[in-house]
């Protein structure tokens, strides 16, 4: 605090009773008021001249606790000194008493000061500090906060209280090379004090404490107070100087202010971070179920998200015009994560013999058996009258059972000869126990056996990709947060197509973001490169790669995106990790990336 | 001796601004000279001819606009810069003052340690 009798006595005021004093005093005499060197005011001839080493020149001081921070000087001459005596003790009474006012005056006001400057910082701190739910953001708007308000903090850090365990982990810290000097600090017995509560607050000289056993630290005073909220230990904040006697109390009252705020601050996120793992377990919950429930998909729910964030990856890194603008906040990595988790969960409600429908007559059985049935019981009747018109013998039946076999895989095109042939068993018939007649295949038998491609007829397939429409409308009942928003569209839309040939909404080019792009080809990736499927053994590398090179050019994946995946590596490094060796065959990329 | 003159009719804002800029003067010479309502202030300030003036909105005989228009359309004293001291919740009339010349805003209550930050840049300058 500055302490100067000019401050005291403002110049202005001391003016105006000078002037009124002036005409007052007799002839001869003067008298100054001084601050050490400087003259602060004064009235009759010489005043500023005045020093109390003049003869006839008398001095009274003027003290501030303790502390003489001016005098006042006056010269009379011999013969009016009797005269005089009275103004001067006069004078004397005035400038004190006006002292001790503007001492009064001024205290009020420096402690109102102080409350405008603890309401700034309040403000401000509940602000940085409550703008993140992250509890190293906040620890980090903590010991900046500080660090810009104390030149005496040299280093700061936030240790955090694992109630699991009692033990104090490092959060975040501040200052050159601070994790370097934190880390064996953690291990001291020093530290230990401060955690037990022996230690709080202010040690201005470490090596001298009693706790300290042998200081080989450049800290030589700290600051720590611990952290608490709700009656309940959340961290330990430690600031440390390279100093002696570095910390003031104004440092403490600061620091004590901001701790407070920084715990409640520290909970929240510690709250909100345990929500955000149980709602992720929930997540995982639900991945895993949907791997679980087929075998033949199992750790698809859990790949997708592995190269989706990978290509991810690539776009944020990548240097071409392309995705020049394409940014990604921390918010959207999270996002990402749990649309790609989650883009399947519509197949929970999926009935699992659809999902994995081996074979065309599959339905909670492989009806083949049925029909196999069949055809035993034609052969034993066939056999009961040898003599009977239409017989068509062993021979016929077997080739009929394994062509039906065959024709039930779905791993070839039905031919028309196929179809024929189909229809013309279809027509064949076997009778019950009470003679009544019955066709080898029923209608929908038929239709089954007659699927052109794969085992799904169009009733499963609607099914199938009703998955999708499932996951947006599952996924559209969770309230997500404002910056997960974009879960469901990047969830939802792993099955459009850029040509608009997609399903569900037929969704085209402009309607579909970047990560929901992403997300159809590391689908397909996966799925193509898949273990196992009942319906096929897993495709090689090359072979994935020229399914999907087509599907680009047919508009179905974006082509920039599948560009980006062969040239960025990441189908390598993805196929290193997961695929089978005898599924990594070379590739020749120029084929692909020649456009 | 650069001079700051401060202009506000609420006595106690200009003791607390008054002492804050105190603390400057450790480290510049510069005179703290106060007025009360915004006629005295404009007067101040031409006589002053001051490097920095802290101005109310809201004061007898003239406010804080008209006072920094005054100010404004005195080119002789376009290196004098003016910060308006607006009250929370009047943030809105910051382009009032902003058309009128005023080169930074501080809300009351203060944050001294806001008042010396931008004092000392100016004064610096």
């Amino acid at each position: 605090m500055v302490t100067s009798l000019h401050l005291y006595l403002p110049s202005k005021r001391l003016k105006e009773l000078m002037q009124t004093l002036a005409p007052l005093l007799p002839l001869g005499v003067s008298v100054a008021v001084r601050s050490g060197e400087r003259f602060l005011g004064g009235a009759g001839s010489n005043a500023e001249q005045l020093t109390e080493h003049q003869p006839d020149t008398r001095s009274h001081p003027f003290v501030l606790d303790g502390q003489s921070i001016g005098q006042l000087l006056w010269y009379t001459p011999p013969e009016c000194a009797s005269q005089t005596q009275p103004w001067i003790q006069h004078l004397i009474t005035l400038c004190q008493s006006m002292i001790a006012l503007e001492q009064a005056r001024r205290a009020v006001t420096h402690e109102a000061l102080e409350s405008l400057r603890e309401i700034a910082l309040l403000e401000r701190a509940s602000t940085s500090l409550n703008r993140s739910l992250r509890p190293k953001e906040v620890a980090n708007a903590l010991l900046t906060e500080l660090a810009s308000r104390s030149p005496h903090i040299t280093w700061g850090a936030v240790f955090l209280y694992d109630i699991t365990d009692s033990h104090y982990g490092l959060l975040t810290t501040l200052g050159h090379n601070a994790d370097a000097l934190f880390e064996p600090f953690a291990r001291s017995t020093f530290f230990q004090g401060m955690i037990d509560g022996q230690i709080v607050g202010i040690i201005n000289d470490i090596a001298a404490h009693e706790l300290c056993s042998n200081h080989n630290s450049l800290f030589h005073s700290t600051l720590s107070l611990p952290l608490d909220a709700h009656q309940e230990r959340v961290g330990l904040l430690v600031l440390a100087a390279e100093h002696k006697e570095a910390f003031t109390s104004a440092d403490l009252k600061r620091t004590t202010t901001l701790a407070s705020i920084a715990a409640t601050a520290l909970r929240n996120a510690q709250l909100f971070a345990a929500e955000t793992n149980m709602f992720r377990a929930f997540i995982s919950m639900i991945a895993t179920a949907i791997d679980a429930k087929s075998p033949y998909t199992a750790g698809h729910c859990r790949r997708v998200p592995e190269i989706a964030r990978m290509l991810t990856e690539a776009a944020c890194a990548d240097t071409t015009p392309l995705f020049a603008g394409f940014r990604f906040t921390e918010d959207d990595w999270e996002t990402l994560e749990i649309a790609t988790y989650l883009h399947d969960c519509g197949k929970v409600v999926t009935p699992e013999w659809v999902v994995d429908k081996p074979t065309k007559l599959s339905t909670n059985m492989d009806r083949v058996e049925l029909i196999e049935l069949r055809i035993q019981l034609i052969l034993q009747q066939e056999q009961l009258t040898p003599q009977q018109t239409g017989n068509k013998g062993p021979k016929f039946w077997q080739e009929a059972l394994r062509f039906v076999r065959a024709c039930n895989l779905g791993t070839e095109m039905i031919s028309p000869e196929s179809e024929a042939r189909l229809r013309g068993l279809a027509a064949c018939c076997w009778r019950d126990g009470q003679g009544q007649e019955h066709p080898l295949l029923d209608e929908e038998e038929l239709d089954n056996l007659l699927i052109r491609r794969g085992t799904l007829n169009a009733n499963e397939r609607a099914i199938i990709e009703d998955h999708v429409v499932h996951t947006i409308n599952m996924l559209k009942g969770i309230p997500f947060p404002p910056r997960l928003r974009h879960v469901v569209e990047y969830a939802g839309g792993h099955h459009e197509c850029l040509n608009g040939r997609g399903y569900p909404y037929h969704l085209t080019e402009t309607a579909l973001s970047i990560p929901a792009r992403v997300v159809a080809i590391a689908d397909i990736f996966e799925a193509l490169t898949a273990p196992d499927r009942p319906y096929r053994s897993p495709y090689t590398l090359s072979k994935t790669l020229d399914i999907m090179h087509r599907m680009s050019r047919e508009g179905h994946i974006d082509p920039d995106l599948f560009q980006l995946f062969l040239r960025s590596g990441v189908y390598q490094r993805y196929a290193e990790n997961h695929l089978k060796p005898h599924q990594i065959d070379s590739v020749d990329l120029t084929v692909y990336l020649g456009g | 001796m650069d001079t700051v003159v401060i202009v506000d009719d609420e006595v106690h804002i200009r003791s607390l601004l008054e002492q804050t800029l105190e603390e400057l003067q450790e480290d510049y010479a510069f005179e703290i000279v106060t007025a009360a309502n915004g006629g005295d202030g404009l007067a101040v300030v031409q006589r002053e001819r001051p490097r920095l003036v802290f101005l109310d909105v809201m004061m007898p005989v003239m406010n804080g606009y008209d006072v920094c228009k005054a100010i404004r359309a005195d080119a002789s004293l376009n290196e004098t810069r003016v910060v308006m001291l607006t009250a929370k919740g009047q943030e809105a009339d910051r382009q009032r003052g902003l058309d009128v010349g005023v080169n930074h805003f501080m809300t009351k209550p203060f944050d001294p340690d806001e008042i010396l930050k931008l004092a000392e840049t100016i004064l610096k300058s």
